[in-house]
């Protein structure tokens, strides 16, 4: 008897914790289930990198912009899925063929993590919802280097193509290092493979500040308070036209130094492949009307993101366009696969 | 004089009533993370965030710092207790720590380092206030040659100072440097010992070869020692506090600990599991009875407990001098801070001092705070060792894989854990030191990197590792960890010959 | 010389055959590092340096480890050590250590399986259910079947608070279960 009453209340305790915590997620659901019929229930905000990264500040500013204005009621907890440069996740979203609540944020590596050969997946195996916001490659140096524009240092390179070491966050092939290729082949320096870039993990910026490597290739966001103080020289951004506000503004883009080429570190949401179209069309709307809100200009001014909005359609036409652009410039090093 | 103004008005912003309890919650919180195996000060930090979104920019900092400083509180308790660190920095606290706990003086222990982390972040703390400039300009002086020769002094003194056989403590560091070679090599992009797996491309996380080779290798060895009955549950707790002998002990070596600690702690990337090994060796080379280390000498404990939390003072140095993240952590709070509207760098001192000093200063509180909250905190958890094996190491196993899972939320990484298991385990038997392993899992691909960046810079001359002066101090610092312990057995063998 | 065999105590025994699982480990890495594809950009063969001066050193370590062992028991033969008791002794601390190995061994295995099985059902059946599992079968290897009540309680307790406190109070997201969404 004593044992089957033992049972009992153990079953109990079980059930009560079920229930416990099947209120605890049933609460999103019930608000909105009346008004629209997407979305529903907790929504799934993916940053296919580790906790402070890009990818992590953007969907998490997004999230924060969404809630902020309204916009989206449901609650949108943000999970980290990191892993060989946002290919892990890409995998998984794979197993997520059709589903309506995932959303994830990518930008460059998508394309380059395939074309340099780490993964089979590339942008045809997501949903692009929409292009939100740009940061740009900024070139700098220390502020005792002799070099002041892209020009001294392009010069430099022709003359002695070990001259110059670049330094840069993301690995060999990736972004930073492509970023500064692109802009050297415009300029028409010969033997792009054979300049000396190193990749530095996270202590680049120290490096070029204790003037360890000659140039530094990042995103402008990533050294804008460094070149308002001075530590660094900014020598060229890669916009097609000049960003920002104060010592920001004053940063020539290449093309006013003669190298006819662009470069945009674009970021934009993805669903995951075959999203329902209920889904797609919902976030094309909203993401059209975040970006209009003052909450947003809000978050891209502090940021330093530059207004990059592309609606899905005219995302997908330059995923390919871009897709082309940096399999010419992997081709060229040999490290296209 | 003006830094010490401003620290004023920062008190004035940190007392704040919201803000205590705010920084109360934090080291709570973070206390309890820091004990989970896997979970450390940035996983702590990150899944607050949140949380934090909701205050205001000061509380949200004054919490982050609650939480990175509770989880290193916890992440020693973890380690006394049940010898599962729940990250790196807090390895070292297990070499004398668990020993001290299984020879029933875990509330000596406990409270050691309590004391020891407390002295260690409110002195650095203190430090911080005056030389933060300074120490971020000397900081940048390292380049990749330097960084390269700090790596190898601090693995060359880790090997050669372990128990026993010195030539096992080297095997066990290459077994960690060929596990760090594992994933795409950033200077080329290629992939290097992958087997085609999408899940070692970033390499296997160190965490998981921490949980795996002390929280598993305790489970594993666990079986055997309750079939022998070595394990006692221990019944009796005295109070948490320690004794006039054991703090002359300590003093010293907390003295001596804090500024290696915060100085490691300042250069960006090198971070709190250098600075508790580097102060721990120190403390055993100069110890006049080296062979109680490891066998529960209580400054053993003391001294990487003191460096790891001045490290992780010194690690928000170049976050806010010049929006550097000087580690895992600072760099989830500079991604919090950008999220709530501010610029971490060279101007955040002049364009927000009150937030900058406010957090300051609660350093300085969060600090006394956790003493306080820690010291009775650990009466109750010194209990777990009342808690029958056959149930406490199984859940040991249970928090292992759900710590594990959380790093990547890969369950490739089960495998591994298991597969490391096994392989410290295995190392146990064969007597070779574990703790070699973990640190060149840890900095071994840096290691590498930093060669390697040398190499090119340099254009392929060897001469760039010599040629600053840091450089030659700490080679010649290598040079006199791995000659003296040499130079010393030669002796002794010497002088029993002549007798 | 000759014709006299070296006598190794146990622990000689584990450090020689550490010598040379060293010397095999150095060189099955050498031999994969060695094969390693050449970098498109910068030198070469520069990925290829460490992990090659890593085995190199390995091969050495693994060496230096068995000539160690093998000059300390030519140093005891020399000194004379009487063998035939040793050897005895030695025989006897192996075949007791045997049979304890057994058991614990065979629980260590047994520990490796259930946890492989918890890597299989984690993400299909998700965290509160395998978690079940895996507690249980591992509180069962501790304790024997005759505790199974306090083994129920135990799993089921640790999986829902766990699950509770990371999903919702630490929000770190684990596997739901496919009923009931949890």
């Amino acid at each position: 008897m004593k044992k089957i009453a033992k049972m009992m209340l153990m079953l109990l305790v079980f059930a009560v914790c079920v229930g416990a915590s099947g209120m605890l997620f049933a609460s999103g659901q019930d608000e909105q289930s009346a008004v629209v019929d997407y979305p529903k229930g907790n929504l799934d905000f993916v940053a296919p990198a580790g906790a402070g990264g890009g990818w992590d500040l953007t969907i998490r500013t997004v999230a924060k912009a969404l809630k902020d204005t309204g916009l989206v009621k449901v609650p949108m907890p943000v999970r980290n899925n990191p892993g060989a440069g946002g290919a892990v996740h890409l995998a998984s979203l794979q197993e997520l063929k059709g589903e309506a609540r995932t959303i994830t944020v990518y930008s460059p590596p998508l394309i380059l993590t395939k074309l340099a050969g780490t993964t089979q997946l590339g942008y045809e195996n997501v949903t692009p919802l929409a292009r939100l916001i740009a940061d740009y490659a900024c070139f700098v140096v220390s502020a005792k280097s002799p070099y002041n524009t892209m020009a001294d240092v392009m010069n430099a390179l022709k003359k002695n193509i070990k001259s110059v070491k670049i330094g840069g966050i993301s690995s060999a092939g990736s972004m930073d290092h492509i970023q500064f290729l692109i802009m050297a082949k415009a300029a028409g320096v010969k033997n792009l493979n054979q300049i000396d870039y190193v990749s530095f993990d996270d202590s680049a910026v120290a490096m070029v500040l204790g003037g360890h490597i000659d140039l530094f290739s990042t995103g402008l966001s990533e050294v804008a308070t460094l070149i308002e103080s001075g530590d660094l020289k900014a020598l060229g951004q890669t916009a097609s036209h000049r960003v920002g506000t104060g010592v920001i503004a004053q940063i020539p883009t290449c093309q006013e130094q003669g190298i006819n080429a662009t470069f945009e570190n674009w970021r934009g949401l993805f669903g995951p492949p075959e999203m329902p179209t209920y889904a797609v069309d919902y976030w094309r709307e909203t993401l059209k009307k975040l970006v209009a809100t003052p909450e947003w200009a809000k978050a891209k001014e502090t940021n330093g993101w530059d207004d990059a909005y592309m609606d899905a359609p005219d995302f997908l036409k330059f995923l390919v366009k871009v897709n082309q652009d940096y399999s010419e410039i992997l081709r060229e090093i040999g490290m296209l696969k | 004089m003006e830094s010490f103004m401003l620290l004023m008005d920062g008190f004035t912003v940190a007392l704040q009533p919201m803000n205590l309890l705010w920084v109360t919650i934090g080291g709570v919180l973070g206390t309890i993370i820091g004990m989970l195996p896997g979970l450390g000060p940035a996983t702590g930090v990150a899944v607050l965030l949140p949380l934090t979104f909701t205050m205001g920019p000061v509380a949200a900092l004054i919490t982050m710092a609650g939480v990175y400083y509770g989880a290193m509180f916890g992440g020693s308790r973890a380690s006394i207790l049940l010898n599962t660190p729940g990250d790196g920095a807090a390895v070292a606290a297990t070499f004398d720590g668990y020993p001290m706990a299984r020879q029933g003086r875990a509330e000596a222990a406990l409270a050691i380092s309590a004391i020891a982390s407390f002295i260690g972040g409110t002195v650095a703390t203190i430090v911080m206030v005056f030389v933060s400039v300074p120490v971020a300009r000397f900081a940048i002086k390292f380049g990749a040659a330097e960084y390269f020769q700090l790596y190898v002094f601090a693995l060359a003194a880790t090997a050669s100072l372990t128990k026993g056989n010195r030539i096992k403590g080297f095997i066990s560091m290459i077994i960690g440097l060929m596990i760090a070679t594992i994933g795409i090599d950033p200077q080329s992009g290629i992939k290097r010992f992958t087997f085609g797996l999408l899940e070692l491309q970033s390499g296997i996380d160190f965490l998981v070869v921490i949980i795996a080779v002390f929280a598993l290798g305790e489970v594993f060895k666990s079986f055997q020692n309750i079939t022998e009955g070595k394990l006692n549950i221990q019944k009796k707790f005295g109070k948490i506090w320690i004794s006039r002998e054991e703090w002359k002990r300590c003093v010293w070596p907390i003295i001596r600990s804090t500024p290696i600690g915060f100085f490691v702690g300042a250069l960006p990337g090198a971070g709190g599991t250098m600075a508790s090994l580097i102060a721990y060796n120190n403390e055993r080379q100069l110890s006049k009875h080296p062979e109680e280390f490891g066998n529960g000498a209580i400054e053993g404990l003391a001294a990487p407990e003191a460096a790891n939390n001045a490290s992780s003072v010194g690690a928000m140095i170049p976050m806010l001098t010049l929006g550097i993240p000087g580690s895992g952590t600072t760099a989830v709070m500079m991604g919090a801070l950008m999220i709530l509207g501010l610029k971490p760098g060279p101007l955040l001192f002049q364009q927000q001092p009150e937030i900058v000093w406010g957090l300051i200063a609660s350093m300085f509180i969060g600090n006394i705070i956790l003493a306080v909250v820690n010291i009775p905190m650990a009466g109750g958890l010194v209990r777990i060792l009342a808690v029958p094996p056959k149930i406490l190491y199984p859940i040991i196993l249970g928090l292992s894989f759900v710590g594990a899972y959380a790093i990547s939320f890969s369950v490739m990484d089960f495998y591994f854990l298991l597969a490391f298991g096994v392989l410290g385990y295995i190392m146990e038997k064969a007597k070779i030191p574990s703790s070699p392993l973990i640190l060149a899992v840890i900095v071994g691909n840096s290691m590498e990197q930093s060669f390697r960046r040398a190499f090119v810079i340099s254009d392929g001359t060897l001469g760039i590792f010599f040629k600053s002066p840091i450089c030659i101090i700490f080679f010649a610092l290598t040079v006199i960890s791995i000659g003296y312990p040499l130079l010393k057995s030669a002796l002794v063998k010497l002088k029993e010959r002549s007798r | 010389m000759g014709d006299k065999k070296l006598e190794f105590s146990s622990s000689q025994k584990t450090s020689l055959i550490s010598g040379y699982v060293s010397v095999g480990v150095g060189a099955v890495y050498l031999i994969m590092s060695l094969a390693l594809p050449r970098a498109a950009v910068g030198m070469p063969q520069a990925p290829k340096v460490f992990p090659v001066g890593l085995s190199v050193i390995m091969l050495g370590l693994g060496a230096a480890l068995v000539i160690q062992q093998y000059l300390a028991a030519l140093q005891k033969a020399k000194s004379g050590a009487s063998p035939a008791a040793g050897k005895q002794s030695a025989a006897k601390a192996k075949a007791k250590e045997k049979g304890k190995l057994e058991d614990h061994t065979k629980k260590i295995i047994l520990t490796v399986a259930n946890g492989v099985l918890y890597a299989l059902l984690f993400s299909p059946i998700g965290y509160v259910l395998s978690t079940i599992v895996f507690l249980g079968l591992e509180l069962l290897l501790f304790s024997g079947r005759k505790r199974w009540k306090m083994i129920l309680t135990v799993s089921l307790v640790f999986s829902i608070f766990v699950y509770v406190l990371f999903s919702s109070v630490l929000g770190v997201y684990l596997p739901r279960m496919p009923i009931l969404g949890l």
